[in-house]
């Protein structure tokens, strides 16, 4: 029992060799496709102009994000059909690389927000790794230490630090959004992992005490919490954004102003073709294209979740939840961001948002939910 | 075994659907929250969205014309263009001197100059302002040919105001900044009828401003201004304008002449000029040589402009654009004593009866008011009084109007608000208050001096005399029409109030029909005119400054059945003569004379036995009585020469024409007859002298001119001259003034 619990995760592949690999879940894959190629039909409408106005070229944008789009599907493919126990010797070395990219970034970069890497040419963010390694190593931690998740060290607090430390380290960077989404997950995953329902509940109420405190005593987090009870406040500052979101939003009523009809995309909308891109989806396919492209992404969520149900093993599982857990909670910040429903904080949009990096590590996560579908899908 | 302990658990499943649950309420709530946004907040954030969005390009109105009574265009707009360019975009010094050799020749510019803008580094230098279509066709065609340059040169459409008549009706007209505003006179005051409003183009921007890619456009077509028809006619103004700089020149005028021409019947105006004045189409700029002389005062000895010449030409140019019939008051001296009889006739005060006697002053309390005939009058009638204008006359009678009644009669006469004719910048007179009004004031009132007014006012007040005592409302703007031909304004007649009864108005007509015919140098020949002249004395700092006098008329014909009324204002006359009836009734007379000719009015000569001309019948043969019955039967009379019997000659023969009333000279055969006789000099005689001497002569005579009853009215000139040898009976045409 401990000897095979201390070697890596062991999918049940008895007969491996002969082993024909099973097709993926096919709605899964067809949910996927159809995001990506909505999100890339937004991004070449909504970015345009905003790819003009930054780099002198209207397809700038688009056609970056197609050749990432390219390698993405690729690399999705390449992820669904990697057994899970050939990558999950690795998952440690990962993490531990994430962690240290998280370190190097702060130390070298020298932009005032230390998000980005550069190697060469390619620049990338950590922090998106980040995100799969904590999910993975969550994932392996807790398949390993399942039946000690009710324990407070073991079940708890060790678990608890494998994505507070990451996330702190993103926050460190000034990336706010990156580390509630970290922290957001890895707390997910914590729960769902079967630990104490009882420390959980504890957490989560220290950490709204928390955060109300905070809020009250940092001036520019109070600032931010009044600008987006009323944008008008600071129209020229923090207000900007949401302002321009809503006035996006709202000026597309039901049907929308026709596909690439936006108006707002030209520079008055901040971010169009990252943050606020649903806000000119919005705009531009009206409140009936809005609520297609949630059910997209609800489907997306359940079919997902239904995936970890139906998986055999606990890390597949777990790590099926935790990436689709990961897409829901970005999509349910994003929109409620581009809707001032919660205070403004740079979040992307999966699928829709520009950003080579992002898009990639979405595609091989998606891949590797596709390869957890394979045990699931009828023979 | 495995299999079972590595599936995940029950509570796993449980906290999976848990999680997706979650979500989906999330997802739920935020669909809610698009609604709310884009459904039920659609409105607000729709006209939000478009009130940020769009960025307007205007499209220029045209500015209305601005036209006389008839039609005549006095102030029109067309397109002109406006070169600049952005010499800091330029790259290379060929392409500096492509283009300053290029423009240079196309516009007439100066080549070095043009070089010098071309090297500054700055984005915006404007090169010309101004040019026509076809200029801006051969820049056009320059810069296609020139790439290089193609993007540093901008050719915008700009509006452009051209008044025809150049100086004619400026102060009534006032002129446009370079804005297209209007900034005087008419165009300031019905700048937002005239201007029209903008189209636009309204086009998708982005936040920066600057074009973008964009489908949507909309276009919303620009309103051209109104047209602005006066009831100003340019002909009159034409002969207004030319009498009044006669009158400047000629008398040596230092301050400016201004006249203006009413319609009694309607209050139109029909002509309002001020000289010297300024040419709108170069507002800022003097054209008139006699001030730039005045101002070379200031000048540097080398020639060179200093500050105070700068700031005089600018004090200078501000005062030439301003209608001094509306915004300049002065005292109006004489032409006032129209209303102190005016309010004594109302009054029903019993002047026409009375005998004044004017001993050359009258000492009220502690001042003596000296009469301008410092010898004094002696008796005389109202009538003499007013066609004397003396002034110790006038003070009794104001003395005996009282000080409230003559103040009240101010009010009635509207001679303390504005008329409101529909100018810019006119004011209302300076009177006393009641309360402290003082019988000094009185006194000095009643011959027009203490208090001022405008000539505007005086003018709209004595023509309500003239129509019969109706005051109506003085206008300029006759119509306003949109560019659709829509009649948006359209000014009729309107009566204000009776200012005095027709009963009055008609004893002044009579009462300044005579004033005028006494005077020679105001009486109008052939016509019935009325009027008033004054010579008032400037106020500075609230003395009266003896050496500077304000000459006026005020006048109107015809006297039994006013039709117009002209006002003229020599300010500062400083030639030969200073006194308004030396300078300004033969200027009011011009105007009105030329007036009355425009208006078709024949001249009417007064005396009527002489105006009628009638053929001599044929006498020859007859007998000496029956030929002098039947020269009689045609009112002719009859000198026979020699006794009874045949005529054998008869002057003038038949068929010739003489004056009614004439006299045919007959000749009976028995005696040898003299068919020649000598004219004799008639100059300086009056018309009874005249007609004493020709009949002596045996000579007929035709009168031309007006009033040959009064004492002073002589022959001036007559034709054939004298010692001519003519046929007996001839008509002798005399003129007398």
């Amino acid at each position: 029992m401990t000897s095979v619990k201390n070697r890596a995760a062991e999918p049940d592949t008895p007969l491996k060799k002969e082993k024909i690999l099973k097709p993926v879940d096919f709605p899964m894959l067809l949910i996927i496709l159809l995001l990506l190629a909505v999100g890339i039909m937004m991004l070449l409408s909504a970015g345009h102009a905003a790819s003009l106005a930054k780099t002198g070229d209207s397809y700038f944008f688009i056609r970056r994000q197609l050749i990432w789009a390219a390698f993405g599907v690729v690399g999705m493919f390449v992820a669904s059909m990697v057994p899970p126990k050939f990558y999950s010797r690795f998952i440690p070395a990962f993490y531990a690389v994430s962690v240290a990219l998280l370190v190097l970034v702060l130390i070298v970069s020298k932009d005032s927000e230390k998000r980005w890497l550069y190697i060469g040419s390619v620049q990338f963010q950590p922090s998106e790794f980040a995100k799969l390694a904590v999910i993975m190593e969550l994932a392996q931690y807790i398949k390993k230490n399942r039946d000690e998740m009710k324990k407070f060290v073991k079940g708890f607090v060790i678990p608890f630090l494998i994505f507070t430390v990451p996330a702190g380290l993103v926050a460190v960077e000034t990336h706010l959004s990156g580390a509630i989404l970290i922290f957001g997950v890895g707390f997910i995953m914590l729960v769902v992992g079967g630990s104490n329902r009882l420390y959980c509940g504890a957490a989560v109420i220290i950490g709204i005490l928390g955060a109300i405190i905070l809020v009250f005593n940092v001036n520019y987090m109070m600032e931010r919490v009044l600008v987006w009870l009323d944008p008008t406040r600071d129209l020229l500052g923090n207000g900007h954004q949401p302002y321009q979101s809503l006035i996006t939003i709202g000026s597309g009523g039901l049907f929308g102003l026709g596909y690439g009809k936006s108006r707002q995309k030209y520079l008055f909308l901040p971010e169009p073709q990252n943050d606020c891109i649903f806000s000119i989806t919005a705009e531009e396919i009206g409140f009936i294209g809005v609520v297609l492209i949630i059910i997209l992404f609800a489907l997306l969520i359940w079919r997902g979740i239904y995936i970890s149900i139906k998986s055999n093993n606990l890390f597949l599982s777990l790590l099926s939840m935790g990436i689709v857990s990961r897409v829901a909670l970005q999509v349910v910040l994003n929109l409620s961001v581009v809707t001032n429903s919660t205070p403004t904080t740079g979040i992307s949009l999966p699928f829709f948002s520009y950003g080579g990096t992002a898009l990639m590590v979405l595609l091989v996560e998606m891949g590797l939910v596709l390869g957890v579908s394979r045990d699931i899908s009828p023979k | 075994m495995t299999t079972a302990s590595s599936r995940p658990s029950k509570s796993n499943i449980i906290s999976f659907i848990a999680v997706g649950c979650f979500f989906s309420v999330c997802l739920i709530a935020l669909i809610g929250r698009f609604f709310y946004l884009q459904i039920i907040k659609h409105d607000d954030y729709e006209r939000l969205a478009i009130s940020q969005q769009t960025s307007d390009t205007a499209i220029q109105a045209k500015r209305g014309s601005i036209v006389d009574r008839n039609g005549n265009e006095l102030a029109v707009s067309a397109t002109a263009y406006l070169v600049t360019m952005s010499p800091a975009s330029i790259k290379t010094d060929a392409d500096r001197e492509l283009l300053a050799s290029g423009l240079s020749e196309i516009l007439g510019i100066d080549y070095t100059t043009l070089l010098e803008k071309a090297n500054r580094d700055v984005r915006y230098v404007e090169i010309i302002r101004g040019i026509n279509k076809e200029k801006e066709e051969e820049v056009q065609k320059f810069l296609k040919a020139n790439k290089s340059i193609y993007n540093i040169v901008t050719v915008t459409e700009i509006p452009k105001r051209f008044y025809p008549h150049g100086n004619l009706l400026s102060t009534v007209l006032g002129f446009v900044g370079t804005d297209n505003n209007g900034l005087e006179g008419v165009e300031y005051l019905y700048d937002n009828y005239l201007k029209g409003t903008n189209g636009k183009i309204i086009t998708s921007n982005n936040a920066r401003g600057t074009s973008m890619p964009f489908e949507y456009e909309q276009y919303i077509s620009a309103h051209d201004g109104c047209t602005i028809k006066l009831t100003v006619d340019l002909e009159m103004q034409y002969f207004l304008e030319k009498h009044i700089q006669e009158t400047r020149i000629n008398e040596n005028v230092q301050n400016r002449v201004a006249a203006c021409i009413m319609d009694v019947k309607t209050g139109e105006i029909l002509g309002m000029s001020t000289k010297p004045d300024y040419d709108p189409n170069e507002p800022f700029k003097i054209t008139d040589s006699l001030i730039l002389d005045s101002l070379s005062k200031y000048l540097d000895p080398s020639g060179a402009m200093t500050d105070e010449y700068i700031k005089e030409y600018n004090k200078t140019i501000a005062e030439l654009r301003t209608n001094k019939m509306v915004v300049d008051q002065y005292d109006p001296g004489s032409t006032f004593k129209i209303f102190t009889s005016a309010m004594a006739l109302e009054e029903k005060l019993p002047i026409l009866n009375e005998t004044f006697y004017c001993s050359g002053n009258i000492t009220k309390g502690v001042i003596t008011y000296h009469c301008h005939e410092r010898s004094g009058h002696g008796y005389e009638n109202f009538q003499d009084a007013l066609a004397n204008s003396c002034n110790p006359v006038f003070i009794q009678i104001a003395e005996k109007i009282g000080i409230e009644r003559f103040y009240n009669y101010i009010t009635i006469f509207g001679l303390r608000e504005k008329t409101g004719v529909g100018l810019p910048g006119e004011v209302a007179g300076i009177h006393h208050a009641l309360s402290s009004m003082t019988d000094y004031n009185l006194y000095s009132s009643s011959f027009g001096q203490t208090f001022k007014i405008t000539g505007m006012q005086l003018i709209a007040a004595v023509s309500a005399i003239a129509n019969g005592g109706t005051y109506l409302q003085p206008y300029i703007i006759k119509e306003i029409t949109d560019a659709d031909g829509n009649i948006i304004v359209s000014n009729e007649p309107k009566k204000v109030r009776q200012i005095v009864s027709k009963e009055t108005a008609e004893t002044l007509w009579k009462l300044l029909e005579e004033v005028v015919a006494r005077s020679r140098t105001s009486r109008l020949e052939g016509y019935k005119m009325a009027g008033k002249t004054g010579t008032s004395q400037k106020v500075s700092n609230g003395t009266y400054e003896n050496n500077k006098k304000i000459a006026s008329f005020v006048c109107f014909a015809p006297a039994d059945d006013p039709q117009i009324c002209v006002l003229v204002i020599v300010d500062e006359p400083d030639g030969a003569q200073i006194y308004g009836s030396a300078i300004a009734a033969p200027l009011g007379r011009a105007i009105m004379a030329d007036c009355l000719k425009y208006r078709n009015i024949e001249p009417v000569y007064s005396d009527g036995s002489t105006s009628v001309v009638k053929e001599v019948p044929n006498v020859l043969g007859y007998d000496s009585s029956d030929a002098a019955s039947e020269l009689a039967s045609s009112s002719f009379s009859t000198k026979i020469v020699g006794g009874q019997g045949l005529v054998t000659a008869q002057f003038p023969s038949a068929k010739i024409k003489i004056p009614e009333g004439g006299t045919v000279i007959l000749y009976t055969n028995d005696i040898p007859y003299e068919r020649k006789t000598v004219v004799p000099d008639l100059l300086g005689k009056t018309s009874a002298e005249c007609n004493e001497t020709l009949l002596a002569a045996d000579l007929n005579i035709a009168v031309k001119g007006t009033n040959i009853n009064y004492p002073d009215v002589v022959a001036v000139s007559q034709s054939p001259e004298a010692g001519a040898s003519v046929d007996r009976g001839t008509v002798i045409t005399v003129t007398f003034e």
